[in-house]
């Protein structure tokens, strides 16, 4: 059943796809969702750094057991046609689901702060084109839109320099100052932001040098993590406890602080270039969709991307009510935890099948 | 096949035409009235008056800037209001300095505003905020004819420029930011309307978000000082100013730098604050030889006692009032474990003793013997 693959992914790829898929919308929130732990929250993201590498191992290690396969194949071989069939298609509407919420998420933020005025359907239509645009050419050149989009928004980093001058460094201490179900909460809420590198266990296959994707891989999570805690401790740093639980995008707040004689509001070309981050996370779940797809289908074909994009239009504009989608967008990124978590059972299934195959010679 | 596709590409564009939704248009740069100031008043506990101005592009206009002003409770209901009167449409997206009349800011109602104009995404949080000395309204109606126009003027007032540094110069966030941390009170500059002019008279401090007392310039300083800004510009400083023998120093480009340790012991706090200045000497009035080593080490000697005493006088006044502009016991928090009860602060405040040393350096007295 395997379809022809190609390898075209090398070393940069890898790294950039881990990096660009990973941030998306959470890092706008991120100060907002690690608030539970207060003013010690800026640690966090080399704990998260840390629980990423850790749960990167089982996905890398299942991935080299069965090379040429990604997860929809693994699924199927290790639970039988049907059973895996049923597993893809429940990662189809996941991933489907995610492609919805980050666009969702995007265009409400565009919405309240650059365009009030306008309705978002436009802009909608827009973005999923523009991902549908960027799969149509696989997986290499969603890899090179990684890679673009990382020099084109990585400088955003810039503009954290005003909020260190204004900040006050002492409020990176006390480092432990929270009780043990803060701490929960704060990880339960924030390691939403890491969700992403899952996606590594879909486009392995086409890696060149699979025994080094786990290195790659782990340097795009360490990237992310970078820039993770540069956000964290300046926004620590500038903010009082009471404005990083309340404010939702304090990111938002950090590029308003920039003062600069040419140009005002970089708050506005932040939201404006931060599209390319939402397109790298988009891209990268419709395309795993369209694999998934694929491999339900056991065909091969262009049409399953805009059969997708047609889907996921139609999801985010389901006559719903706004608490329904809010919750929906909410907590599929909860579901990300168990696909993170997933390999870990794939490879207790994996060493009993091969015992019993063992057995049965 | 292909040109089927581009047929009916082309017939739905044609056809979907009549599904676009009858839109306001957005409006062009110069029908928009971008409001730079606001000022507030007091009128009673529901009603406030807000006074608007919005610079006039319009070379014909005899004036070069627009004043609206309106009674409301809310400030987007008057934002409302304002748009009704005036010929553009009205926004807050250049809003460069919000003033509050020293009534509404006693009554505690600024807060509320501060926290409206925090929340709203069309304002920056870089906009300026300050505290006026009976009417804010006047100050905007009032005729400046030497300046460009009042936008202008007031913006630039509050930019923070190299003499008025003793000034907090408050933003949005700023003010928002020591209102919800509970180590701190929130201050801002306070201006007074005297010979036609804004004149920036001192801070306004706020507890518990009411204002509650007016700092004088000379205690502006030991704020910034002790907030730990770096720059001074100029301290003009009288040594001896009872008797007669009194000498005056002015000090230039002084680099300051304040360091806040403490004791750590919440039942009895110490606090020591250690300052340091750099600085030269632009102008002197006295009985001292400046080209002698040990009478210039003697004199930075007495400038140091000077500032000891001045921040001294000003730590037992925020004593008395129980105010903390500065954040005295911000290391205390870094050793604390559990959220940082807001009445701590005072409590702390009113029991610690402060030890003050000064380090004054003069780099150099000018190019005269």
């Amino acid at each position: 059943m395997d379809v022809t693959k190609k390898k075209v992914l090398n070393g940069y790829h890898v790294v950039f796809l881990v990096q660009n898929i990973m941030i998306g919308m959470a890092l706008l929130s991120l100060n907002n969702t690690l608030s539970p732990v207060g003013y010690s929250q800026w640690w966090f993201p080399i704990l998260f750094g840390i629980i990423a590498n850790i749960t990167l191992i089982p996905m890398v290690w299942i991935a080299l057991q069965y090379k040429d396969d990604d997860l929809f194949d693994i699924h199927e071989k290790l639970f039988g046609k049907w059973i895996g069939k049923l597993l893809n298609s429940l990662l189809i509407i996941y991933a489907i689901v995610l492609f919805a919420a980050v666009i969702n998420t995007y265009l409400d933020l565009v919405q309240i702060s650059a365009l009030q005025d306008r309705t978002r359907i436009g802009h909608l239509i827009l973005i999923i084109l523009l991902a549908v645009f960027i799969v149509k050419g696989g997986i290499k050149s969603i890899a090179r839109f990684c890679i673009l989009t990382f020099f084109l928004t990585g400088w955003l980093i810039y503009f954290l320099r005003w909020g260190i001058a204004q900040g006050e460094i002492s409020h990176l201490l006390p480092l432990f100052n929270f009780t043990a179900s803060e701490f929960l909460d704060a990880t339960k809420k924030g390691y939403t932001s890491m969700v992403g590198y899952e996606i590594l266990m879909v486009f392995f296959p086409y890696i060149i040098h699979p025994k080094k994707a786990f290195k790659h891989a782990s340097l795009g999570i360490w990237l992310t993590v970078f820039f993770y805690l540069c956000t964290a401790i300046v926004g620590v740093m500038y903010f009082s406890e009471w404005q990083l639980k309340h404010l939702f995008y304090p990111v938002l707040k950090l590029f308003q602080a920039v003062d600069l004689s040419f140009v005002e509001r970089i708050d506005t070309l932040g939201i404006t270039i931060w599209v390319f981050l939402i397109l790298t996370t988009a891209g990268g779940y419709l395309w795993m969709a369209k694999k998934g797809i694929d491999s339900v289908r056991n065909k091969n074909s262009q049409y399953h991307i805009y059969g997708m994009a047609v889907f996921a239009f139609i999801v985010l504009n389901l006559p719903v009510s706004k608490v329904f989608q809010t919750t929906l967008y909410e907590n599929v990124f909860y579901v990300s935890y168990g696909v993170i978590l997933w390999p870990i059972i794939l490879c207790f299934i994996h060493f009993l099948r091969k015992k019993k195959i063992e057995v049965i010679k | 096949m292909k040109t089927k596709v581009i047929i009916l590409g082309i017939c739905s564009i044609i056809v979907l035409c009549g599904c676009t939704q009858q839109m306001m248009n957005q409006p062009s740069l110069e029908k928009l009235g971008m409001i730079s100031v606001i000022a507030v008043d007091y009128v009673d506990d529901d009603t406030m008056k807000m006074t608007v101005i919005m610079p006039q592009p319009a070379v014909e206009a005899m004036k070069h800037t627009q004043v609206f002003s309106i009674e409301t409770d809310m400030i987007h209901k008057g934002i409302v209001e304002i748009s009704a009167k005036a010929d553009k449409t009205v926004t807050l997206r250049q809003l460069r300095v919000v003033m509050f009349s020293e009534e509404f800011a006693k009554k505690g109602k600024m807060k509320e505003v501060v926290d409206y104009l925090y929340k709203d995404t069309e304002v920056r949080s870089n906009t300026f905020v300050a505290v006026v000395k009976d009417s804010a309204e006047e100050l905007l109606t009032s005729e400046y004819p030497d300046k460009q126009n009042t936008s202008v003027y007031i913006n630039n007032l509050f930019q923070p420029r190299m003499y008025t540094y003793f000034s907090p110069f408050t933003t949005v966030h700023e003010f928002i930011y020591d209102q919800t941390n509970p180590l701190l009170d929130a201050i801002t500059p306070y201006v007074e309307l005297k010979n036609g002019l804004i004149n920036i008279e001192g801070i306004a401090a706020f507890k518990d978000g009411d204002l509650s007392y007016v700092f004088t310039q000379q205690e502006g300083k030991s704020i910034q000082i002790l907030r730990g800004q770096n720059n001074l510009s100029v301290l003009a400083v009288t040594l001896d100013k009872d008797s007669s023998d009194k000498e005056k120093v002015v000090l230039e480009f002084i680099r300051s730098k304040a360091k806040i340790k403490s004791n750590h012991d919440l039942a009895s706090p110490k606090i020591k604050i250690s300052l340091k200045f750099e600085g030269t000497l632009s102008e002197y009035e006295g009985e001292k030889d400046l080209a002698n080593k040990t009478e210039l080490a003697s004199l930075e000697k007495e400038i140091s006692k000077n500032i000891e005493d001045d921040v001294r006088g000003f730590l037992q006044k925020c004593q008395e009032l129980s105010i903390d502009p500065v954040g005295l016991f911000e290391s205390y928090r870094m050793q604390y474990k559990g959220d940082w009860p807001s009445d701590l602060t005072d409590q702390l405040l009113a029991k610690a003793e402060f030890e003050i040393v000064a380090e004054t350096e003069v780099l150099s007295t000018g190019t005269l013997k």
